[in-house]
């Protein structure tokens, strides 16, 4: 059974390269107005065996038409999509070959469960379905066992979808994306449409079976948060480009640009011109005074720039400290939030957020961050 | 979520045999559709090759064409109004206030369908007829006893207001089912954040519930005009032994009791039918254009009904009359009438009999029809609906475009008097290379053809509750669009489907407009048989045919709707966040 031959499976899929490569994507629409707004601009991608990679990004950045391309239920208008070493698309040759036939899985944010069947029967449809390897009856209703035991609902088989609750629900859309133990599965936001405490629940759970089965998976989200705990890597979009891909740490604490600082995590920024470049420091001229700290790339002496620091770098002091990067600034009004209390800040008209242990006064006060903590970056724009 | 998503290239991927068929029948119903009305359209006007006007000199040269249109207006317009109120008040009363029924939400929708309106015009001639119409028969004692003696009256179906009033009844239904559905797709919310602005019922109603539903009302006005102008069954029964003129009877007495046919004249005429519903048609997207942005929600979510209070029973008095001057009363008449053996000005209640009956089932020409009409109305809604939810699931499919020609080709021309329609089988596939004049292969295509609009309305309506992720999910689960459709898109459709197959049932087997065309001696249906018994003035077998086509159609219809309304409810809700 190929669902317990995960080791294997991760060692033939790494020999043979990547399991999903995306070459030069284009998809444009055409809008009522008649405008042509480009959905994916130009995507080059690798996805490789056993990998985690998060699609992140504001709606209508072009996670979810890069995803529903790579199924193969969007058609792009230009470009090569590769998956397990087979061409299931290129334009230029035009080669596209339906979903079906490219042995993935996926799961829907709407779960997409058929109503009319059993959740036995919604998990033994891919099953029934595959041509190469086709299982006699007793073998699925094997598989089909399985995989439900394996979500954690073998009680369910029998229900019908509209019987059970969200969460439930999902779990059976998730059994029906894994059964056929495919090398891909596709996750178009899986998890926004339970509560909170379920959503934590499902993901540490998903991330177990992933580790466990080792499919690669692409995963869409817009919650930033959601994204650095599942991803092994996270691509960035923003306006159907890959702002930056990397792995989580790398993309909080090394944003390549502020559009990505702001839109992973909370960043503050203080805006300047670039006073001065030495390798990969740069000091800032801003309003607050010089901000000295890790250079972006693509700047230049004399250039708009953002100073950006995350809230749990920043330090407040009563009295001003003696480091580099210190600021006077106004506390306005300091919120506990359990395993940190937040201090919202202002200082020549910049909004600050600072988390740290202790309570805070509102009034005068200093703050400082260690430059190496601090970014400087262009002042292109940030996420809305 | 990111972009919605045109699905306009889709075709291309999957060009499967069965995405090829669905083609092949899609562009072979839209060809059958559109044929005929070409046909019917260009014929009478090629002479020899050469254009020729004759027929529009013959048609406007027609002594009386200025009455003809006038008393055909008049008539479709008041009934269409009245109809208008009527419906769009007893859904008001069933959605939003305390008078709802539960049983009249079920019923009024399918009173054309278990009584045809054929058979409602015969047993409204029985109780309305100015000298032994049963009403008056009834009534005219009560007003002797008050001091009026009258030898005939008080009531005269057989008048403009009796007319009227037939057509309003056998038109209210449409307009019910309609604004019914507008109103419920429409928040209630709308309406209690008007009361609680200070607004009361009546200025919530005028202000917020009716601009609310316009759309449907501009629908329901379209379909009361096509209707109205097409409608056969009541102004042949009612219409022809007073003077006034309807277009569609005329139409028929020059096509088929007329020889030879003037079928230029015939054609002519129904070429300003066109004119006036192309107009309304304009008129109606106009006003839906003008609606696009008016704020209806999606969920229709239920809310505490108005009440009604001391109005309540009367409300649902009307509401009960309504089902009794449709149903209950003209059934009576049928029964009564079938009884006795024959149609007189007083009735025996102890020589009634069931002799009628057994002249007409051993009939042999009934028989026929009765089987004809039953074999042709399940054959005819299979097909129509199957054919319909292809045709629907391939629409949606390629989005706009070459989908949307196909099912405008579809859908417009038979919208169009199926009297002309009828016309266009007889020109192109009754004689060579077809041959299929008079035999029951005609009716049946024409019956499908002339019947696509509802089945697809049917069909669009019940694909358009499925998301679209459904079916992605079954193409990623390796189905092909054949199998995606047989396993996932058709089973989910079904209780649509079958609703749509109730209501294609009903209407071809109790077809009497294509049928007074098409129909003939060798290919005996019920709707021509009751022509012909109702020539022959035999009111005892009109009567008896007339229960029988209701009691059949409800036999079939009864459990079919009732399946299909059980297998909605019990059915599982769409999973939340479906993309539609």
């Amino acid at each position: 059974m190929r669902l317990m031959n995960d080791e294997k499976k991760q060692d033939e899929a790494t020999a043979t390269g990547p399991v999903v490569r995306v070459d030069g994507l284009r998809r444009h629409f055409r809008r009522a107005d008649g405008a042509i707004t480009p959905a994916i601009d130009g995507v080059t991608l690798d996805v490789a065996a056993g990998e985690f990679l998060v699609l992140l990004g504001p709606s209508g950045c072009g996670k979810t038409t890069l995803l529903r391309s790579i199924a193969g239920l969007e058609h792009p208008d230009a470009g090569r999509i590769e998956i397990g070493g087979q061409t299931v698309l290129d334009t230029a040759a035009r080669t596209d070959v339906p979903p079906e036939r490219r042995g993935l899985s996926m799961m829907f944010q709407s779960y997409a469960l058929w109503p009319h069947m059993t959740v036995a029967a919604n998990v033994a449809y891919p099953l029934e379905n595959r041509r190469a390897g086709r299982l006699g009856k007793t073998e699925i209703a094997g598989r089909v066992t399985e995989v439900l035991e394996l979500v954690g609902i073998p009680e369910l088989a029998r229900q019908y979808p509209g019987e059970m609750s969200g969460g439930q629900q999902q779990r059976v859309a998730l059994a029906r994306a894994l059964v056929a133990g495919d090398d891909l599965v596709l996750f178009d936001e899986p998890l926004s449409n339970v509560d909170a405490k379920v959503r934590e629940r499902l993901r540490v759970e998903l991330l177990a079976m992933q580790r466990r089965l080792g499919f690669a998976a692409v995963y869409v989200t817009h919650d930033q948060a959601e994204a650095m705990e599942l991803a092994t890597r996270i691509a960035v979009m923003r306006l159907g480009r890959v702002e930056q891909l990397g792995p989580p740490r790398e993309i909080y604490e090394r944003p390549a640009t502020r559009y990505v600082a702001s839109f992973v995590g909370v960043a503050n920024e203080i805006p300047g011109t670039v006073a001065l470049l030495d390798g990969d420091r740069a000091v800032l001229d801003t309003a607050c005074g010089r901000v000295t700290g890790a250079a972006g790339a693509g700047l230049a002496e004399g250039d708009p720039a953002v100073a950006i620091w995350r809230p749990e770098d920043g330090r407040l002091h009563p009295a001003e400290p003696d480091t580099a990067n210190r600021w006077s600034a106004e506390l306005r009004i300091s919120m506990f939030a359990g395993p940190h209390t937040e201090h919202h800040l202002t200082a020549s008209g910049l909004d600050w957020r600072v988390w740290s242990g202790e309570a805070g006064d509102p009034g005068a006060t200093w703050v400082s961050v260690d430059p190496s903590r601090t970014r400087i970056l262009a002042a292109d724009e940030p996420a809305a | 979520m990111a972009v919605n998503v045109p699905r306009v290239r889709a075709w291309a991927s999957g060009l499967t045999p069965f995405t090829l068929l669905a083609t092949v029948l899609a562009v072979g119903l839209g060809l059958l559709a559109v044929y005929p009305l070409a046909l019917v359209v260009t014929r009478p006007f090629i002479t020899d090759g050469r254009v020729d006007l004759t027929p529009v000199r013959d048609t406007l040269a027609q002594p009386d064409l200025d009455t003809l249109l006038w008393h055909t207006a008049v008539v479709v317009g008041a009934s269409g109004l009245a109809a208008l109120v009527v419906g769009a008040g007893l859904a008001w009363l069933n959605e939003r206030t305390d008078a709802r029924l539960g049983l009249a939400t079920d019923i009024v929708p399918l009173v054309p369908f278990l009584l045809p309106p054929i058979a409602g015009a015969v047993g409204w001639a029985l109780l309305g007829s100015e000298r032994s119409g049963y009403l008056n028969l009834a009534l005219r004692p009560l007003l002797g006893a008050v001091g009026i003696d009258l030898d005939q009256g008080p009531i005269n179906i057989h008048s403009w207001y009796g007319l009227i009033f037939v057509y309003t009844i056998y038109q209210v239904p449409f307009v019910f089912m309609i604004v019914s559905a507008g109103l419920r797709n429409t928040d209630a919310g709308m309406e209690e954040q008007s009361r609680i602005c200070g607004a009361g019922p009546l200025t919530t109603l005028r202000r917020i519930s009716l601009p609310a539903v316009r759309p449907s009302l501009g629908a329901a006005g379209l379909l009361m005009v096509w209707l109205g102008f097409g409608l056969f069954s009541v102004p042949t029964i009612l219409a022809t032994q007073t003077d006034i003129d309807i277009l569609s009877v005329r139409v028929v007495q020059l096509l088929s009791f007329t020889y030879p046919p003037e079928t230029g004249v015939a054609i002519g005429l129904n070429l300003i039918v066109m004119l006036v519903v192309t107009a309304v048609w304009y008129l109606q997207t106009r006003i839906l254009r003008s609606d696009r942005n008016s704020g209806i929600g999606g969920k229709g979510a239920r809310t505490r009904p108005l009440r009604l209070g001391r109005w309540r029973p009367l409300a649902r008095l009307a509401v009960l009359g309504y089902l009794a001057l449709t149903s209950i009363l003209p059934l009576g008449a049928l029964v009564l009438v079938s009884l006795s053996g024959y149609w007189s000005s007083s009735v025996d209640f102890g020589a009634l009999n069931l002799d009628a009956f057994r002249r007409t089932l051993s009939d042999v020409t009934t028989q026929e029809a009765l089987v004809n009409s039953l074999l042709l109305g399940v054959a005819g809604a299979t097909i129509g609906m199957l054919a319909a939810a292809v045709v629907s699931m391939l629409v949606r499919r390629s989005g706009r475009g070459a989908g949307l020609l196909v099912d405008a080709a579809i859908k417009f021309p038979p919208t169009l008097s199926h009297l002309v329609i009828a016309v266009g089988f007889v020109l192109a596939f009754s004689g060579a290379p077809f041959y299929m004049g008079g035999t029951l292969w005609i009716l049946l295509l024409a019956y499908v053809s002339l019947h696509m609009p509802q089945a697809t309305t049917a069909s669009d309506a019940a694909i358009s509750q499925i998301g679209a992720e459904l079916t992605e999910a079954s193409r990623l689960s390796g189905a092909g669009p054949g199998r995606t459709f047989r396993r996932v898109t058709l089973p989910l459709m079904m209780p649509g489907l079958l609703a749509g197959w109730a209501l294609l049932f009903v209407t071809i087997a109790g077809d009497i407009s294509a049928s007074a065309i098409l129909a003939g001696t060798g290919n005996e249906v019920v709707g021509f048989r009751i022509l012909e018994v109702f020539a022959s003035g035999d009111y005892a077998m009109l009567g008896s045919l007339s229960i029988m086509l209701a009691g059949a159609t409800a036999l079939v219809v009864v459990p079919v709707t009732w399946y299909a309304r059980r297998r909605t409810r019990t059915g599982t809700p769409p999973p939340p966040g479906g993309r539609p």
